[in-house]
């Protein structure tokens, strides 16, 4: 589903004199159907900027992510035109982020409900579609017609969880999905995550929680000062990182 | 892009001013449904690429086209229908969009004669129509553009310009003079009528608040020229042009 080659991203500031940050060297992953790569590393290592440069957040600065669009066919995330970043974007990539931006003014359930309302659906089941994920997040319905912006980070979070898996997304990019939620909500985003992966989705996933990655991760890729240094099953790349720590 | 045709092609535009040049070598595309804002400070040439645009401006160099017609030579009667049938536009002054001597109702009902309406009952009923879509009450329907307050006059000026439901709105700075609570609620009247009826826009505006709302893609232009285009989410987050970087690290939001 998605091929990344030699990925390079390093930030120009102009405005400390064209200072040069390498944030990502050299990094290559490949992720079908059904597989869920975990992204491991220290922080800093590059992981969330990996993330941002396959959704296009951030401009890549070399390499390649090789996307087998539905709509287009195989797609250059890298170097795609903007409407069709635009386009995958809105209908076939799902990107949750640590921190959801709260559209103002926009009720939780429509903020969900959003994807599916510009796909087509009608109002009414999207609404009811977009309130069952929410159910199913322990999102408190009396919270469903409330505003984001007044939420609490794990309720956010929630809200940002749903708006990505509203629409049966092809690939998930999941940059801390679960970091503020309760134990009990954590279990049910990690099985709400497993169920799309096992329904065909690619994932690539940053986790705060190693006990995340054992639990969903079908791979996982250890990132290093902006290069990957090893891959292979999570226990054995989990355990890599904690040997490193001790 | 991939088998889809822009709805509006810009390429290569320029304008001068006598020695002044208010845009120069501007190109970019609209794509049918979405939202392209143009951000950038007073001065950056950003309204003049509107104005010529909607032919309120004559361009000095370059090809505008519109739905596959090239616009730049339109004569009178054919700018006329363009501006009715193929674009509409909301002025950020909003005397220049509407007459403020004549009441809401006869504003729309001269875009409607301009279409060839004749029954003066179905464009009465056709004008309370569009002014119930940007949630204006029937019973101001009568009263004087001149009485209408400023976020009123926005709506106003929003239901004149879909009248004959163009492909495309434009929108130059359509709430930088009113209130804060208002501006709020214009931006999601904006949104709303975006998503109900899939019109494309192009949104100028000074306020990257404004443009992350509303814009899929976002231009920056600074002194008369496009210095950076991109998807909105990676311009804010990861400005390329030295410029950019300046006006994000500003911004107050």
């Amino acid at each position: 589903m998605l091929t990344v080659a030699g990925l390079r991203k390093t930030f120009t500031l102009h405005l400390l004199g064209g200072r040069q940050l390498p944030a990502l060297v050299d990094v290559s992953l490949s992720v079908a159907p059904g597989e869920l790569v975990a992204v491991l590393g220290a922080s800093g290592s590059g992981k969330s900027t990996l993330l941002k440069c396959l959704s296009r957040t951030y401009l890549p600065s070399g390499g390649s992510a090789r996307y087998a669009s539905a709509r287009y066919g195989t797609v250059d995330l890298v170097s795609a035109p903007d409407p069709v970043v635009v386009s995958l974007r809105g209908n076939e990539i799902a990107v949750v982020s640590q921190f959801l931006y709260a559209v103002p003014r926009t009720p939780a359930d429509l903020v969900v409900a959003e994807p599916l309302l510009r796909a087509g659906v009608d109002r009414t089941a999207a609404r009811e579609r977009a309130r069952a994920l929410l159910s199913r997040l322990h999102l408190p319905e009396r919270l469903h017609d409330a505003y984001p912006a007044t939420f609490s980070g794990g309720e956010r979070q929630r809200v940002n969880l749903a708006r990505a898996m509203v629409t049966t997304p092809r690939l998930l990019l999941l940059d801390e999905p679960t970091s503020a939620l309760d134990p009990v909500t954590r279990q049910a985003a990690k099985e709400l995550i497993r169920d799309s992966v096992a329904g065909g989705a690619a994932a690539i996933g940053v986790f705060h929680d190693l006990s995340t990655v054992e639990d969903i991760a079908t791979s996982a890729l250890l990132i290093d000062g902006g290069r990957a240094v090893a891959a292979g099953n999570p226990e054995e790349i989990v355990a890599m990182t904690q040997a490193v720590r001790a | 892009m991939t088998g889809i045709d822009a709805l509006l092609r810009v390429r290569g535009l320029t304008k001068r001013y006598g020695r002044r040049t208010a845009c120069e070598d501007v190109s970019f595309e609209v794509y049918p449904g979405e939202i392209l804002g143009i951000v950038g400070e007073s001065g950056s040439g950003k309204s003049t690429v509107l104005q010529c645009v909607y032919l309120d401006a004559g361009a000095d160099a370059g090809s505008i086209r519109l739905a596959g017609e090239e616009i730049t030579e339109a004569d009178v009667l054919r700018r006329r229908w363009l501006r009715s049938f193929r674009m509409g536009m909301v002025h950020q002054d909003a005397a220049r969009g509407l007459d403020l001597n004549v009441s809401a109702g006869g504003n729309i009902a001269e875009r409607l004669l301009a279409a060839d309406w004749r029954h003066v009952g179905r464009i009465r009923s056709r004008g309370t129509d569009l002014l119930a879509r940007v949630e204006v009450a029937a019973d101001r329907v009568d009263d004087l553009a001149s009485a209408y307050s400023g976020g009123m006059r926005q709506r106003l000026q929003l239901a004149k310009a879909m009248a004959n439901e163009p492909p495309l709105l434009l929108l130059d700075e359509p709430t930088s003079s009113l209130d804060v609570h208002v501006q709020a609620a214009i931006l999601d009247l904006i949104k709303e009528l975006h998503g109900q009826t899939g019109v494309a826009m192009v949104v100028v505006s000074h306020d990257l608040g404004v443009i992350r709302l509303l814009a899929q893609r976002t231009l920056v232009m600074y002194r008369g020229r496009v210095v950076e285009s991109g998807v909105t989410e990676q311009v804010l987050e990861d400005p390329q042009d030295a410029y950019t970087q300046l006006l994000v690290a500003s911004s107050l939001g």
